[in-house]
């Protein structure tokens, strides 16, 4: 069962290292392909991430971020290199198997006419049927314990467009649950919400990411938000991307470099300070 | 409330989400799709409407002998029998047709845009579907002598231009609404290319002969009327495709309701449902511009009324209950035009304006998004 919200730990779990890996990337380039000119975003991008990690990905507007991540969930093909998902390319994927495994939390907002809160989660069993089913009885479970673990079993029967936007993205959040992914990509899911609203989402992803069956990359420019909590540290900039924990040098030197951003250590608590300076 | 008693209420309703919710919110998500009064409402009035339709007009033939020469070969007297089966009825077939067409293409393009505003005669669609009727009507040499009276042959070729003018039109407006985010803009935009199209419909009738321009200009008035039997086949056949496409996409719908991006990460072939999607709302309007007219405001306003009747977003049931609640509102609407015991006859376009313009005031004025 999951447990409430809570802002007491302050260092990630350490995750084991025999985890299974979720989400693979080998040497991979990311970028447009316009007619004949190709603009490379990122290029030479690694990582490897398993079961219960989670990622933030940083990085200044314009550093490729987003294309990354458009890559990721197969929106946009690579120019280079292969990423893989639970072992099996992504590239080769069809639509629905990519769905089944990827689900997104966008900042976009979720306002559907007319749906209610468990019929907006109910959206995330798409995937998993025909064209025509949209969901079955034995989904029913999966839908409600996705309203539950995003403590939003409240809302049950509220019109999506009558919530307030934090609710909301506890609603994206349960949806994106409802579609039981293997990765769980959110790019951006704080931009709208207020400090608390920020900080609630942030430890409702770490919780169920850390107890849950998936590995989650959160992009985002909130780094205080962010970058404390999460197990592997991907910045975005210079046209690659760097790859590492908050203790590592390179990452230490590119969040300096690309946004100004330093660790500061005060009473056994990581913050982020960003000096704007240049 | 102190902060243990707050514990213990969270924990009670942590401990009771084990069994109790899934029971609840299953119950929730099944009891919304049968919400069997408003089905049998929306019957009802329905039914009532077509009766009202085919009793009212310049002679009254009550209820019950409408009733009578539909359902018996020998009922009703014979003066009865030709106005019911060669008047009225084809009258009554066509707005129905019409009103649950035009409706369920604009519910259609508001899901499509997620504007709750888009329309096919807002969009310029309707416009298209003008165009296109121009070109065969205006253009041709042959000896078409009224529009609205089309032959066999012709019915096809009017409904088919009629339809293609409309999915041109929709596609443009459609790659104008993926560079602009604002929805008033798209709608801004629809606007301007409906005025650019109805600028080239107005130098065709221009040069076209003046017999020709002169139908045309009544056709563009709009009516319900007029249709022969051959035109209300040709007019179910397309109108009928065109929702049975929009409801073997209900589920495709739904997801379009989060957004493009959302859509596509569900697994959907965003290209392949948009396009099936235009194909629907295209059939729709373009068949009933053909044999119709123009006609606005059933498309904008008849979705936003079925959401308020069957409180439901779910395309499934909110495009069967469109189609019921604009077929009834359509003859409505026709009813109103030729009001009993006067022969003049209202343009029906006057009557979905002011039925439908209210309704698209709240709609403003009611979203957020919109009037920001």
């Amino acid at each position: 069962m999951p447990m409430m919200s809570s802002i007491a730990s302050t260092r990630p779990n350490d995750v084991a290292i025999d985890r299974e890996v979720l989400l693979e990337a080998d040497d991979v380039s990311v970028g447009y392909r316009l007619r004949r000119t190709t603009t490379v975003a990122l290029s030479q991008v690694s990582f490897v991430l398993r079961r219960g990690e989670v990622a933030a990905l940083v990085g200044s507007n314009g550093a490729g971020k987003s294309t990354l991540l458009r890559s990721i969930i197969g929106m946009q093909p690579l120019l280079a290199g292969a990423v893989r998902i639970g072992g099996l390319p992504l590239d080769e994927m069809p639509r629905r198997d990519r769905a089944q495994r990827i689900a997104v939390v966008l900042s976009d907002r979720l306002e559907p006419p007319g749906l209610r809160v468990e019929e907006v989660v109910a959206l995330g069993r798409h995937p998993h049927h025909g064209w025509r089913i949209e969901h079955n009885e034995s989904d029913d479970e999966i839908i409600t314990a996705a309203i539950a673990s995003a403590g939003i079993d409240h809302l049950i029967g509220r019109r999506c467009a009558e919530l307030s936007d934090g609710e909301r993205q506890r609603v994206a959040i349960a949806r994106a649950l409802a579609q039981e992914p293997e990765v769980l990509v959110l790019d951006e899911p704080t931009a709208f919400l207020d400090p608390k609203g920020k900080a609630r989402m942030m430890s409702l992803v770490r919780r169920l990411t850390a107890g849950g069956t998936f590995a989650a990359i959160i992009a985002s420019h909130d780094l205080d938000l962010v970058l404390p909590h999460a197990n592997q540290v991907w910045v975005a900039g210079r046209h690659t991307l760097t790859v590492g924990d908050l203790d590592d040098a390179a990452v230490r030197h590119a969040l300096a470099d690309e946004l100004g951003a330093a660790v500061v250590e005060s009473n056994g608590e990581r913050h982020i300070a960003i000096s704007g300076d240049d | 409330m102190s902060s243990s008693a707050r514990i213990e209420a969270q924990a009670g309703h942590r401990g009771a989400q084990g069994i109790a919710p899934v029971v609840a919110s299953t119950a929730l998500i099944r009891q919304r799709s049968l919400v069997w009064w408003a089905w049998v409402a929306m019957a009802v009035l329905l039914a009532s409407i077509v009766v009202a339709s085919i009793a009212l007009g310049s002679v009254w033939i009550s209820p019950s002998r409408v009733i009578s020469v539909l359902f018996s070969s020998k009922g009703g007297d014979a003066t009865a029998r030709t106005i019911v089966w060669s008047v009225r009825l084809p009258r009554t077939a066509t707005a129905i047709l019409a009103g649950a067409a035009l409706s369920v293409s604009g519910l259609l393009l508001q899901t499509l845009f997620r504007n709750p505003l888009a329309d096919s005669s807002i969009l310029g669609v309707s416009a298209g579907a003008s165009l296109g009727v121009a070109i065969v009507v205006l253009g041709s040499t042959s000896s078409i002598a009224a529009i609205g009276r089309y032959s066999g042959a012709s019915a096809i070729h009017v409904t088919l231009a009629s339809a293609i003018g409309s999915s041109i039109v929709l596609l443009f407006v459609l790659a104008i609404a993926q560079r602009v985010e604002s929805p008033v803009t798209v709608l801004v935009a629809g606007l301007m290319v409906a005025t650019i199209v109805g600028a080239l419909v107005s130098v065709l009738v221009y040069f076209s002969s003046l017999d020709a321009a002169r139908s045309f200009v009544t056709w563009s008035l709009g009516s319900f009327r007029g249709t022969s039997w051959s035109e209300v086949t040709m007019l179910t056949i397309a109108t009928g495709i065109g929702l049975f496409v929009a409801l073997m996409l209900s589920k495709q719908l739904d997801g379009l309701l989060l957004g493009d991006r959302y859509a596509v990460s569900l697994g959907m072939n965003l290209k392949l449902v948009r396009a099936l999607v235009i194909l629907s709302a295209a059939l729709c309007t373009g068949a009933t511009t053909a044999f119709c007219g123009p006609i606005g405001f059933l498309g904008i306003a008849v979705p936003h009324l079925a959401r308020g009747v069957v409180r439901h977003g779910r395309h499934r049931v909110l495009i069967v209950a469109t189609a019921l609640l604009g077929a009834s509102l359509a003859l409505f609407c026709e009813i109103v035009a030729q009001w009993p015991g006067d022969d003049r006859v209202l343009p029906i376009n006057a009557i979905t304006a002011l039925l439908g313009a209210p309704v698209v005031l709240v709609v403003l004025l009611r979203n957020r998004r919109m009037s920001q």
